[in-house]
C-alpha cells in the first residue's frame, strides 16, 4: 500500500534541507578559501564543484529517509528556497539551482523505481544530478566557454565531488541511522 | 505587489537571463531592482551585504572567462560577472520585501498550494534559529569528548538528523493540537489580494522585458 | 447524540512496542463531560503516552489491546515545551492558523483574539517574535490559542513545567474559563500545586497501571510539602577556577547583568532559581555557547580568547536533553570510545562493566537511544566522568530519576570524580540528599549570582 507524503514528512524534509545548508555556509569558508586561491590560477569557479556534493546531500538523504517519489526533490529544493529566505548570498539562483539540482536527484531514484535503496542508487542520484547540473551550469555560469579540457575537467572534479558526499558521505549517515532504527520506523509508519 | 506573483516574476526572469547571455539586460535588471529596493527602503546595510558577500565569487568568474578561456571573450566575462548580480539583486527584490510568510500564505490562498506544503515548510522555516543552536551543541558535545565533528563527518548529520525527526515530531503535534488537518478546507482570516490589475501588471512586465532581453544587444 | 456528550472511556487499554513488553497495561478511566481530571506519577511512568494516544497523536509502537471512545473532535494541548507549540513565527499568526484551521470567519477571528489577548494577558506580546520570549510568556500564548479554540476537550501535559509561580497560578485561573462552559480537561502533571481546588479526580500511575486515587491518597497529595531545610557554607574567594567582573549575559532578554560570579576550586555547587532565569544559559556561556559582556576567566585567562576544542575537555557539561550527549549508536560504542580516551585514572575497563552491570546496563549493543530516561541520564553521567574535565556542569542530571538511582549517581560522582581536585556545578530543582553531594548553594535572582547558605 503506497502511502503518501503527509505534513510531518514535509516538515521533516524541510528540516534536513535547513539542517545541510546551515552546515553547508557554515563551511562556506572553505569555499571562499579554495576560490581565492584557485582564482588567480584562473580555476576560481572550480571551488563551486569541488563543493557541490555538499550542498547536494540533502536530496538524497531525504528520499532515503522519506522513501517515496518526489522527496528527493523536495529535499534540494525545499532547501534552497528556506536558504534564498534565509541567506540571501546566491539570490534568485538559489532557486533555480535547487529546482535543477532537485530534478537530477529525484531521477536517480526514479530509475531504480522507489523500490532500491542502497549504493547503487545512491551512485546513480549522484551520477544523474552530475548530468543534469553541469548541463545547466554550461549555459548559466559560462562553462561552455571553457576550452575542452576545462570542459572534460569541471565535469570530472564535480563529479568526484558528487560521488564522495551525495553518494558515499549520505550512506555512512544512512547506516548510521539505519543502525539507531529510526529509519526503519519512518517506513511503517502510517 | 502581489507576493506570489512578484515569485513567479522574479523566477521567470532569472530562469530567462540565465540562459540567454546579455550584458545590458542585466545591468538594466540591476538598476530597476535597485530602484525597487530604494523605494521599499532596504537598509545601506543590507545593500553593501549584497555587494560584497557574492563579490568573491563574482571575480572568480570573471577571471576564469575573461584571462584563462580560450575566447578571452571581455563582454562575455562581464556578463556572467554582471548576471550573478543580477540573481543576487532579483532575489533580494522578493526576499527583502515579503517575508516567508506572506508568501506561503499568498501561494496557499492565490495559487492553491495544498495546505501541507504551505504550512510544513512554514512550520520549518521558523525553527531555523533553533537550529543553528543544535548543530552548536552538537559540535560542542563533540569536542568536550575529544571528537572533532565537522562537515565531512556522517555523525555530526547523523545527530542533526535525530535532531529534526525530534522537531518534525514535535511541529507535527503542535500543527494537530492547532486544528490542523492536512484534509481539511480552512477559512480565510487575513487575506492576500490577488486583483486583476495584478495579473495585469505581472504580464506587463514580463511582456516589456522580453525585447530587452532578446533585441537589445551591446 | 452527540459523542461528546458522553464521557470519554478508556477500556483495558494497553500499549506498547510489543505484547511482552507494555508501556501501559490494562488502563481503565472514565472522565465524564466537563470533567477535570489529573493523572499523576513520576517521571517516564507514560503519563504524556496516555494523553497522546487519547489525543490520536503519532507513537512508535500500537494499541496492544482495549479501546479508547468518545474522544470529542475538537481537542486542543498544551504540551510541555514551550518551543515545540507553534507553527508560526508570532503570536497573533498563530491565533489566525489556528482559527482558520478551525474555519471560523474573519469577523469572529479578529474578535475573539482581541478577547483571548486581554484575557491572556499577551495583548502587547501579540506581533512579537515568539522566539525571543520567555517560557512563560509561551505557555501563555499556548493558552490564548488553546482558549481561541474552545475545545471540547483539553489535555494538558506537564503545561506549567516551564512557568514559574506566578505564571503558573495565573494560567490555572484559566482553566476555570474552561470549566465553565464545560469543556472536559485532562491534565498531566508531577507537581500537584494549585490543582487542588478544581479537580474532580486524581489518577494515579503504579505499575504502567492507572488507579483512581482515594480521599487518604488525595489529602496526602495535596497536602504542602514541608520545606527542606538546608543548611550551605559561603566559599571563601580563593582558588578560583572561574572568577568574573561585571558579568552579564542575554538571551532574549538580559539573564544576567553585572555579577560577580566565581567558582573556587575543588568545589560542588547546587545552582537554583526560577524557570527561565537563565540557569542553563550559564552553562552556555561557560561552555562558550553564548556569548557574554563584561570579563570571565578560566584559571586566569579570559573564556572568550580560550578556544573550545581545547576548552571544552577542560570544562564540560552533561546535558539536560540526555540525547545531545551521545556520539555513537550503541552502549558498547560509547563505552568503547569512552575508553579510549578515558582521562580518568580512577577508573578502567572491569570497574566500568561492573558498575554497569548493577545499574543494568550491561548489554553492548543495545541503542542509546532507546535507554529508558533514567538509564540515559545515568549513562551520560558515566560517560562525562570518563573524559574527567576540570570542571562539570550538570543541568538537571536528577531528572525523572528516583530516589535510589539519584542516591547512585550521587555516591559514584562522589567516588570517581569528587575525590579529584575538581569542581562540579549542578542544576537541578530534587533537593533529596543534594547536601550529600554539594557543598554550596549558589542562587540566582533578580539578575544576580550569588552564594546562600540555605
Amino acid at each position: 500500500m503506497k502511502r503518501t507524503l503527509h505534513v510531518k514528512d514535509i516538515i521533516l524534509i524541510t528540516l534536513i534541507a535547513i539542517i545541510f545548508g546551515f552546515i553547508y555556509v557554515a563551511s562556506d569558508n572553505i569555499y571562499n578559501f579554495l576560490t581565492l586561491i584557485l582564482t588567480p590560477i584562473g580555476y576560481g569557479p572550480l571551488a563551486n564543484d569541488i563543493t557541490m556534493g555538499i550542498w547536494c546531500m540533502a536530496g538524497p538523504l531525504a528520499g532515503f529517509i522519506v522513501r517515496l517519489p518526489a522527496a528527493a526533490f523536495l529535499g534540494e529544493f525545499l532547501g534552497s528556497c528556506v536558504e534564498t529566505f534565509a541567506m540571501a548570498q546566491w539570490g534568485a539562483a538559489n532557486f533555480l539551482s535547487g529546482f535543477i539540482q532537485g530534478l537530477g536527484n529525484e531521477l536517480g531514484f526514479t530509475l531504480t523505481g522507489y523500490k532500491h535503496y542502497g549504493w547503487f542508487t545512491l551512485f546513480l542520484s549522484a551520477t544523474t544530478t552530475t548530468i543534469v547540473t553541469y548541463l545547466y551550469d554550461f549555459f548559466k555560469n559560462g562553462y561552455n566557454q571553457f576550452s575542452i579540457f576545462n570542459m572534460i575537467l569541471y565535469f570530472v572534479v564535480r563529479w568526484i565531488s558528487m560521488l564522495l558526499f551525495s553518494c558515499v558521505l549520505v550512506k555512512l549517515i544512512v547506516n548510521l541511522l539505519e543502525r539507531s532504527h529510526v529509519i526503519n520506523l519512518q517506513t511503517t509508519q502510517d | 505587489m502581489n507576493p506570489s506573483l512578484k515569485l513567479f516574476l522574479v523566477l521567470i526572469i532569472s530562469l530567462e537571463v540565465s540562459l540567454k547571455a546579455n550584458l545590458l539586460a542585466n545591468l538594466i535588471l540591476i538598476f530597476i531592482s535597485l530602484i525597487y529596493l530604494f523605494i521599499h527602503r532596504v537598509s545601506l546595510k543590507e545593500l553593501l551585504g549584497l555587494i560584497f558577500v557574492p563579490l568573491i565569487a563574482a571575480i572568480a568568474i570573471f577571471i576564469a572567462i575573461y584571462y584563462y578561456s580560450p575566447a578571452h571573450d571581455l563582454i562575455y566575462a562581464w556578463t556572467l560577472f554582471s548576471r550573478l548580480y543580477t540573481f543576487v539583486f532579483l532575489g533580494a527584490c522578493l526576499t527583502k520585501t515579503t517575508t516567508a510568510t506572506q508568501l506561503s500564505r499568498s501561494l496557499e490562498q492565490n495559487m492553491h498550494l495544498p495546505t501541507k506544503f504551505a504550512y510544513g515548510t512554514l512550520a520549518a522555516f521558523n525553527v531555523l534559529p533553533k537550529i543553528g543552536q543544535e548543530v552548536k551543541r552538537i559540535h560542542a558535545a563533540g569536542q568536550m569528548r575529544a571528537m572533532n565533528l565537522s562537515f565531512y563527518s556522517p555523525r555530526l548529520y547523523f545527530k542533526a538528523i535525530l535532531s529534526a525527526i525530534s522537531w518534525a515530531d514535535g511541529l507535527n503535534d503542535a500543527m494537530q493540537a492547532h486544528g490542523f488537518r492536512e484534509t481539511q478546507a480552512r477559512s480565510i482570516i487575513d487575506p492576500i489580494a490577488l486583483t486583476k490589475k495584478d495579473w495585469l501588471l505581472f504580464i506587463l512586465l514580463l511582456i516589456s522585458f522580453q525585447p530587452i532581453l532578446f533585441f537589445l544587444y551591446i | 447524540m452527540s459523542s461528546t456528550y458522553k464521557p470519554l472511556k478508556i477500556s483495558h487499554l494497553s500499549f506498547g512496542y510489543d505484547k511482552n513488553k507494555p508501556i501501559l497495561n490494562d488502563i481503565n478511566l472514565t472522565i465524564p463531560r466537563g470533567g477535570f481530571s489529573l493523572i499523576t506519577g513520576p517521571t517516564g511512568c507514560g503519563k504524556s503516552t496516555l494523553l497522546r494516544l487519547i489525543a490520536g497523536l503519532n507513537l512508535q509502537g500500537k494499541i496492544i489491546g482495549g479501546q479508547i471512545e468518545n474522544v470529542p473532535c475538537k481537542w486542543s494541548m498544551v504540551f510541555q515545551n514551550s518551543d515545540r507549540q507553534f507553527t508560526m513565527a508570532t503570536a497573533y499568526q498563530e491565533l489566525v492558523f489556528t482559527l482558520e484551521n478551525l474555519q471560523i470567519s474573519r469577523a469572529r477571528a479578529l474578535k475573539t483574539i482581541k478577547e483571548v489577548a486581554t484575557v491572556t494577558n499577551i495583548s502587547d506580546l501579540l506581533h512579537k517574535k515568539i522566539v525571543n520570549l520567555s517560557g512563560g510568556e509561551k505557555q501563555r500564548i499556548a493558552f490564548a490559542v488553546a482558549l481561541a479554540m474552545k475545545p471540547d476537550l483539553l489535555l494538558l501535559d506537564e503545561a506549567f513545567a516551564s512557568c514559574d509561580q506566578r505564571n503558573r497560578e495565573f494560567l490555572q485561573k484559566q482553566l476555570l474559563t474552561f470549566k465553565n462552559y464545560g469543556c472536559t480537561i485532562i491534565a498531566v502533571d508531577h507537581n500537584l500545586d494549585g490543582y487542588q481546588d478544581m479537580c474532580d479526580q486524581v489518577y494515579l500511575f503504579k505499575n504502567k497501571t492507572l488507579a483512581l486515587a482515594d480521599e487518604t491518597e488525595t489529602r496526602t497529595l495535596f497536602s504542602p510539602k514541608s520545606k527542606m531545610e538546608l543548611a550551605f557554607k559561603i566559599p571563601a574567594k580563593e582558588n578560583l577556577v572561574f572568577a568574573s567582573r561585571n558579568l552579564s549575559y542575554v538571551q532574549e532578554k538580559t539573564l544576567v547583568a553585572k555579577s560577580n560570579f566565581y567558582l573556587p576550586q575543588n568545589s560542588s555547587v547546587l545552582l537554583t532559581g526560577e524557570n527561565g532565569a537563565g540557569k542553563s544559559s550559564l552553562f552556555k556561556v561557560l561552555t562558550k555557547l553564548l556569548a557574554y559582556n563584561g570579563s570571565l576567566s578560566y584559571q586566569n585567562k579570559e573564556v572568550k580568547k580560550l578556544k573550545a576544542k581545547k576548552y571544552l575537555r577542560n570544562v564540560s557539561q552533561v546535558f539536560q536533553n540526555s540525547d545531545d550527549q551521545f556520539l555513537m549508536v550503541t552502549v558498547g560504542e560509547e563505552i568503547d570510545f569512552s575508553l579510549k580516551h578515558n582521562a580518568n585514572s580512577l577508573l578502567n575497563e572491569e570497574k566500568i562493566q561492573h558498575i554497569l552491570k548493577s545499574w543494568g546496563l550491561n548489554r553492548r549493543d543495545q541503542v542509546v537511544y532507546s535507554l529508558s530516561g533514567g538509564q540515559k541520564k545515568k549513562f551520560q553521567v558515566l560517560l562525562m566522568v570518563l573524559a574527567n574535565p576540570d570542571v562539570l556542569l550538570l543541568d538537571e542530571p536528577f531528572a525523572g530519576l528516583d530516589l535510589a538511582s539519584s542516591q547512585e549517581v550521587i555516591s559514584f560522582l562522589k567516588k570517581y570524580y569528587l575525590s579529584q581536585t575538581k569542581s562540579l556545578i549542578v542544576i537541578s530543582h530534587q533537593f533529596n540528599n543534594i547536601s550529600e553531594l554539594c557543598d554550596y548553594h549558589l542562587h540566582l535572582r533578580d539578575k544576580k549570582l550569588t552564594y546562600v547558605s540555605h
